[in-house]
């Protein structure tokens, strides 16, 4: 069982985990030529506030970055809006994210760059 | 946590196996109902949240017919002590019946939302409405001003809050609601037999955590698996302190609906009195997120703040219109739940359960070990 963590822990660094600082999670990209981003998450409490971090790994102007957040099987998403702020080189702080509900959770990110428009996604199961 | 739970219920099965009858999954969750009581902060919007002084004047507030323009109420009319802070009847009577049943005051410190449709983020404003409120006790802020400086709780509010004269009627209104906040704040259910049984299972005490009654044992496994509640009545409450649609009737009467949290926040935009206003003493408006971006959707509209369930055994009947007379008709509410009475859009979670007799009994049992009878 131990060998068998170690081994995803490994895989997951050298797959899941991203930018050069090789913090968080990289986000599914719906187009495959996106630019990579990550998103970094706390251990996220139950129907409580809390933050996450966006980064686009390798920076560039972003116009307008959202974020939302839905229950895919329960047809319904977050009560609040959170607050998106850009602290500059492709990292954003999102404060105000609350998942009421336990079960599987779906971050929708999109990002507008200029003209382009990326959408990413990435699932968190909550307990 | 997880390994730990399948390491006590592999030790378990060699020596009192039948005692525990959750899987390490079922007593992973068990354990996020705790601990309890929480811990809790003083309110930061509330300047005498936690002042002795001020809990000692908002209790002897709390039980004066003198908040009352006509001296008939006090809070405790329609919050009484004798039946955990709620009143035995479907829907409060004040100066004429109210469309909701009085819900319980324990528990109450640091929620995000108060109301049966959430139309207060704070304990000092959910306790300043009724004062004004023209059914309930039907004060005006002079109108109070006026009463409190004639009366012996003149001398401990100005001890407080200094001389009434130099406050505004409306100061003196918000001040007077930051007094029985702060006494609320107080008031808290006493640990369960659930809790006993909870943290016995945290220490891995399982000879301890064995004497929680099986059959409640059973109900607690359907409360977390096929019943769905814990997706509701989650955390230490046993709530996640947000609004749902529970299939129960929102008509008042033939003609009158009952728009639940769609009301809350149209009460709640209007209110100078959310901690995003200037009477929340806390210059950081650290709590004011909540209202600011709260997010009204066509979902609002007949949904309602899922109760606590600590202590519901003393706070019959129950629902925002008291329409339920005890837990077996809660659950048979949910058992049989008329899907026909949720929104088209309404929460998956919630179907017929089909739960057998002996089901629907050990889910009240269940519900029971969360409040301590006498
Ligand atoms: C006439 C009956 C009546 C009186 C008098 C009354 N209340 Fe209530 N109270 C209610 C009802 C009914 C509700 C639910 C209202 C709603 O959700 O819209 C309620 C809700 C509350 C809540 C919110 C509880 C929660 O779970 O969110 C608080 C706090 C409260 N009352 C405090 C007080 C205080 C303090 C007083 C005295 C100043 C008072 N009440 C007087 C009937 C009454
Ligand atoms: C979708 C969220 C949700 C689920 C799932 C859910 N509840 Fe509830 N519960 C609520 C809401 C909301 C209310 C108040 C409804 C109203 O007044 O209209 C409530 C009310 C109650 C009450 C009455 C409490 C009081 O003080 O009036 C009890 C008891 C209760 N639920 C138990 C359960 C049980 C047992 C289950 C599982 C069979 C369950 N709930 C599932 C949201 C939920």
């Amino acid at each position: 069982m131990i060998k068998a963590v170690l081994a995803i822990a490994v895989l997951a660094a050298s797959s899941a985990l991203a930018c050069e600082d090789n913090i968080g999670v990289v986000l599914t990209a719906q187009k495959q030529a996106a630019p990579e981003a990550v998103i970094v998450l706390p251990d996220i409490p139950l129907a409580q506030p809390f933050s996450a971090r966006i980064k686009l790994c390798h920076g560039g102007f972003v116009t307008k970055l959202n974020v939302d957040a839905i229950m895919p099987a329960h047809q319904h998403g977050m009560n609040y809006v959170p607050t998106i702020t850009d602290l500059g080189a492709g990292n954003h702080q999102v404060d105000g994210l609350v998942f009421h509900m336990p079960g599987i959770w779906e971050f929708q990110v999109e990002v507008t760059q200029g003209a382009e428009v990326n959408r990413y996604t990435h699932s968190v199961t909550i307990r | 946590m997880i390994r730990w739970g399948v390491l006590t219920v592999a030790i378990c099965g060699q020596t009192a196996a039948a005692e525990v009858l959750l899987t390490p999954d079922e007593i992973d969750q068990t354990l996020s109902f705790g601990p309890w009581p929480p811990i809790t902060q003083n309110d930061p919007s509330n300047r005498v949240s936690g002042n002795a002084a001020a809990i000692a004047l908002g209790a002897t507030l709390f039980h004066d017919t003198a908040l009352s323009v006509d001296h008939r109420f006090a809070c405790s009319s329609c919050h009484d002590p004798t039946y955990s802070f709620a009143a035995p009847v479907r829907r409060a009577m004040g100066r004429e019946k109210l469309a909701r049943n009085s819900p319980s005051l324990m528990n109450l410190a640091g929620l995000r939302w108060y109301g049966w449709g959430g139309k207060s983020d704070n304990l000092w404003a959910a306790s300043l409405h009724p004062i004004i409120h023209p059914v309930e006790m039907a004060q005006t802020a002079d109108s109070w001003r006026e009463r409190l400086a004639n009366s012996a709780n003149a001398a401990p509010y100005e001890a407080l809050f200094g001389p009434l004269e130099s406050q505004t009627p409306q100061m003196v209104l918000v001040n007077t609601a930051k007094t029985l906040a702060a006494y609320q704040e107080t008031l808290v259910t006493p640990k369960t037999a659930f809790d006993i049984f909870r943290d016995a299972l945290e220490r891995g005490d399982l000879k301890t955590a064995g004497t929680y009654p099986h059959s409640a044992q059973r109900g607690l496994q359907l409360f977390l698996t096929r019943g769905n509640c814990s997706f509701c009545h989650s955390g230490p409450r046993f709530s996640n302190n947000e609004f749902h649609d529970a299939g129960v009737a929102y008509f008042i009467d033939e003609t009158t609906v009952d728009g639940g949290r769609y009301e809350g926040l149209r009460f709640l935009f209007s209110s100078p009195y959310t901690l995003a206003g200037d009477w929340s003493d806390d210059d950081a408006k650290s709590g004011a997120w909540a209202v600011r971006n709260v997010r009204q959707t066509h979902a609002d509209f007949g949904a309602f703040r899922t109760p606590s369930l600590r202590g519901a055994a003393h706070t019959a009947p129950y629902m925002h219109d008291g329409s339920l007379p005890d837990f077996d008709a809660v659950v048979r509410h949910y058992n049989e739940i008329n899907m026909e009475r949720m929104h088209t859009d309404g929460e998956a979670v919630l179907a017929p359960l089909d739960l057998t007799e002996a089901e629907v009994s050990d889910l009240t049992g269940f519900l029971e070990t969360l409040s301590l009878r006498e």
